[in-house]
């Protein structure tokens, strides 16, 4: 047991790893036991990053893990602390639930075994990036891993729906120029440096406060990371992509795919440069700049649109100004609304593209004016809608409401009360266009075409497949009860590594 | 006049490739975003990323050194260039090769749904 | 007219940008170190330390190979898994096009040889080249460790001759042909074996790809031995997988191109 729990760090990338280069040869035999072989591998991931947090938590000290045996900073390190095994927790359980969610889809497209083994493939290979991301301490590494999440990215947003492919394409250029400007960043640092470890990085930086280098570093890194997360003049890519991606795989896409290079942000702002220099202090003012205007234009934006992906699409842009404020503000509890923050909205973004999926999966459903009375005949995911939307425009029991007066109380500490404002007033939006979606849910009568009442006779009586099921209720549970327990997470978990580690 | 001269050169042959460098990953930025059609966005994505390998190497020169095998007994660092950007970007160079592999497969997909691959074009058929 | 009006347009936004940047490169140019010194920060700390203890730590007399396959051997495992995601992809995204099927049109030639091909130079050019190149391409891939070379570069070579055989016409084909699906399987097998060897330590009480405690050899001296042992089996691994990725992309995209002649 205890040589089992010394490698946990590199055992939860192994097994979806290990899993994915055998599909392709379990499928040529039989395309069920390759996508079984994939879900279960994911669900030892998630039995592993659950055993992971509870060591790190009640040990209170951070895991290293040195790969190949050699000390840093001559080889790669894994480094482990709260703040991380929370975010690979968050990842494991949404890949999971997301590979069990699209077996039915896969299975009604499936035309060759290869077709199968590929989609589960890229889908183990999005797991296996986006889990790297958030556990490695080297750089360059940190750009591999970036890598693999972009090109499964692109695949799994290319077999989806109408406009996929040209979706695809515009989100390729973008962000092959975001992971440059970031190669281009850590050339910079590596040039006044000398080496790529981050905790070496954080050592040495006191000495170079003031260098110009380390101010193109950082300018470079900002938008990498910008467009990568969808920031707000560096969107461009993410509505289309968003809205086309395969319904399978979406909830994966826009829950966690666009959170964690946030996350790498916090890691790199927070942990390696000096937040107190007069330079950061600009480059935070900058950020803070561009979150408000993001949380401005996606709230807005949202409002004239009917289509549900494209709405949840562009509330997206929203919430990411959020967590980019919440680095923007910059003390304890700023830090700890931004990162509680980016695991309640993967969970509830999440759920409303499951439903979505489902949806699309029962009855063929794009635009919000069909959607007239369904929840007779799908109770359960009418539920997992109406308690994500009421938690995306941030009611008290639920998840989204404590990130959100986290974020203020931070905004209020310091005095910024920009923050507070644009805060209220975007929940308010946010108000508006999803109780428009949750008034066609219940209220309205039905209105719709000749062959969408076709189609719903001949499947009516039939509640979705368990597979979809499970998803749905992991999701609705997991908003309720971070919203119960939240302040153990913000206080026991969250304050002690922010406080030591970022704000030092 | 001669002082400017010989400051711009002296500046040329210690720091000129790093100008280079940059240009290019300008030029190329500016073509993925300019050119109509997309064959050529592929292609200055393509210049991009080889600039930045570019940028990277120069940082591994050093006076006098050789290639980095080590021969016998010797072992000072300042027989041998930097190994460390080489190693560094073999990764870069396998990136480039797997993006470009997956933008031309799109291309194929894009032109059979299409029938061109121009910008103007396709926005023109309703594919925005 | 409107192309040549956005042509010229082109052209100024590309001089404009070209002076913009060469100025700004200026400036920035001279806050970095000196191309070519010896005592830069980027040059003095980690390099020394790998070109000094290359020799001594991995038996390995190619620095680079060092570092890039047992210093930071983490990194080239999921360079391998780019590229075997990259094939994937291709596939994935090309699944759904019309297959195109080419019927080989047998010429029919005067006299009675046994030239399979159209002409006698290509017949005795690939009689020729293409062994040399498959024993070339296995001599680049043992000899990552001593000279230059490495796993990337012998899969490219082996790839080389089966793409050789792919392209020039003939009356049939001299190499077994090889789909899609037989390719990525070799590929994740190739990548497969670099996981495994990256697991054998972890077995016997090491890190992850830590080359020290692979379970081979003769006693717990031998240091040299198990890193060679180590670092040739690895690079099998990525020939494998780099072999099987170029020949799929290049089956997906033959499979679904129409030939004009």
């Amino acid at each position: 047991m205890n040589q089992i729990a010394q490698h946990l760090p590199v055992l939860i990338i192994l097994f979806p790893l290990c899993a994915t280069l055998l599909c392709p040869l379990i499928s040529h035999f039989s395309p069920d036991w390759g996508k079984r072989s994939v879900i279960s591998a994911l669900f030892l991931s998630v039995v592993c990053a659950v055993w992971q947090l509870v060591i790190v938590v009640s040990s209170g000290e951070s895991i290293h893990y040195f790969l190949g045996g050699w000390k840093p900073p001559i080889g790669i390190e894994f480094a482990v602390d709260n703040v991380n095994a929370v975010i690979i927790l968050l990842v494991a359980v949404i890949s999971w639930t997301t590979s069990l969610f699209s077996s039915p889809f896969e299975k009604k497209e499936r035309t060759r075994s290869l077709y199968s083994a590929g989609y589960y493939s890229m889908l183990a290979f999005l797991a296996v990036g986006l889990l790297g991301m958030s556990t490695t301490g080297d750089a360059f590494n940190l750009y591999v891993f970036m890598e693999i999440t972009a090109i499964s990215g692109y695949g799994l947003i290319a077999v989806g729906e109408e406009k996929g492919p040209i979706a695809s394409f515009r989100y390729l250029m973008t962000g092959t120029i975001g992971a440059s400007m970031y190669l281009l960043g850590v050339g910079f640092l590596y040039a006044s440096t000398g080496t790529l470890n981050m905790a070496d990085l954080a050592d040495k930086m006191p000495q170079l406060t003031d260098s110009p280098l380390i101010i193109i570093a950082v300018a470079c890194l900002i938008v990498g990371f910008g467009i990568k997360m969808a920031l707000f003049p560096l969107h461009g890519w993410q509505p289309a992509a968003h809205s086309y991606a395969h319904p399978g795989a979406d909830p994966m896409i826009a829950g966690i795919m666009i959170k964690i290079p946030a996350y790498a942000m916090l890691r790199f702002f927070y942990c390696i440069f000096i937040e107190d220099s007069k330079v950061m202090q600009l480059f935070f003012a900058a950020l803070g700049v561009m979150a408000v205007l993001g949380v401005l234009f996606g709230s807005l934006k949202a409002l004239r649109y009917d289509t549900y992906n494209k709405i949840l699409a562009y509330s997206s842009i929203g919430q990411v100004g959020y967590i980019a404020m919440g680095f923007a503000i910059g003390n304890v509890y700023g830090l700890i609304g931004a990162v509680l923050h980016i695991v309640s909205h993967a969970f509830m973004k999440a759920g409303l593209f499951y439903t979505s999926g489902a949806l699309k999966y029962r009855y063929g459903i794009h635009e919000t004016t069909y959607l007239g009375q369904v929840y007779r005949k799908m109770p359960v995911t009418s539920l997992t809608m109406v308690v994500c939307a009421l938690s995306m425009i941030g009611l008290p029991p639920f998840a989204g409401f404590f990130s959100k007066w986290y974020l203020a109380l931070g905004a209020i500490q310091k005095g910024q009360y920009i923050f507070v404002a644009v805060l209220i007033l975007s929940s308010l939006l946010g108000a508006i266009y999803f109780f428009r979606i949750i008034e066609k849910l219940f209220m309205e009568r039905e209105k719709i075409s000749d062959e969408e009442n076709n189609m719903r006779t001949e499947k009516k009586g039939k509640e979705l497949p368990w597979q979809m099921l499970v998803p749905l209720i992991v999701v609705v549970a997991a908003v309720i009860l971070i919203g119960l327990f939240n302040a153990y997470i913000a206080g026991d978990v969250l304050k002690p590594v922010i406080t030591e580690v970022f704000l030092k | 006049m001669t002082d400017i001269i010989d400051r711009l050169e002296f500046f040329l042959a210690d720091r000129g490739i790093y100008m280079l460098a940059l240009i290019l990953f300008a030029v190329g930025i500016y073509g993925m975003i300019a050119c109509g059609n997309y064959m050529k966005k592929i292609m200055c994505m393509n210049i991009m990323q080889v600039s930045i390998i570019f940028f990277f190497l120069t940082f591994g020169q050093k006076e006098g050194g050789t290639l980095p095998i080590a021969l016998e007994n010797i072992f000072s660092a300042e027989a041998y260039i930097n190994p460390v950007p080489h190693a560094l970007m073999l990764t870069a160079i396998v990136v480039s090769l797997g993006t470009t592999g997956v933008g031309l497969a799109l291309l194929m997909k894009i032109k059979d749904i299409y029938g061109t691959i121009e910008e103007e074009e396709i926005t023109g058929k309703g594919g925005k | 007219m409107k192309k040549s009006n956005s042509n010229k347009k082109l052209a100024a936004g590309l001089i404009a940008i070209i002076i913009l940047v060469g100025a700004s490169a200026l400036k920035i140019g001279s806050f970095l170190p000196v191309i070519g010194a010896q005592d830069t920060p980027a040059n003095s700390y980690l390099s020394e330390y790998y070109i000094s203890h290359a020799v001594e730590d991995t038996a390995s007399h190619n620095i680079v190979t060092a570092v890039l396959a047992d210093y930071r051997g983490f990194d080239t495992l999921f360079e391998t898994c780019v590229l075997f995601l990259s094939g994937i992809t291709a596939v994935m995204i090309l699944s759904t096009k019309k297959k195109i099927s080419h019927d080989k049109t047998i010429r029919t030639i005067n006299d009675n040889s046994e030239h399979i091909f159209s002409s006698n130079i290509m017949d005795a050019a690939f009689r020729i080249v293409v062994p040399i190149i498959l024993i070339y391409g296995i001599y680049v891939l043992i000899h990552g460790e001593i000279s230059l070379g490495g796993g990337f570069q012998a899969g490219a070579l082996l790839a080389c001759a089966y793409l050789l055989d792919r392209i020039i016409p003939s009356f049939q084909m001299r190499v077994k042909h090889i789909t899609d699906e037989i390719a990525l399987i070799t590929a994740g097998t190739g990548a497969l074996f670099y996981v495994i060897t990256g697991i054998l330590p972890m077995l016997n009480g090491g890190n992850f790809l830590e080359f020290n405690k692979l379970p081979f050899g003769s006693g717990a001296g031998d240091i040299a031995g198990l890193h060679s042992t180590g670092i040739l089996m690895i690079e099998i691994g990525v020939t494998l997988c780099v072999m099987g990725i170029i020949i799929t992309i290049l089956e997906v995209v033959l499979e679904r191109t129409d030939f004009d002649d």
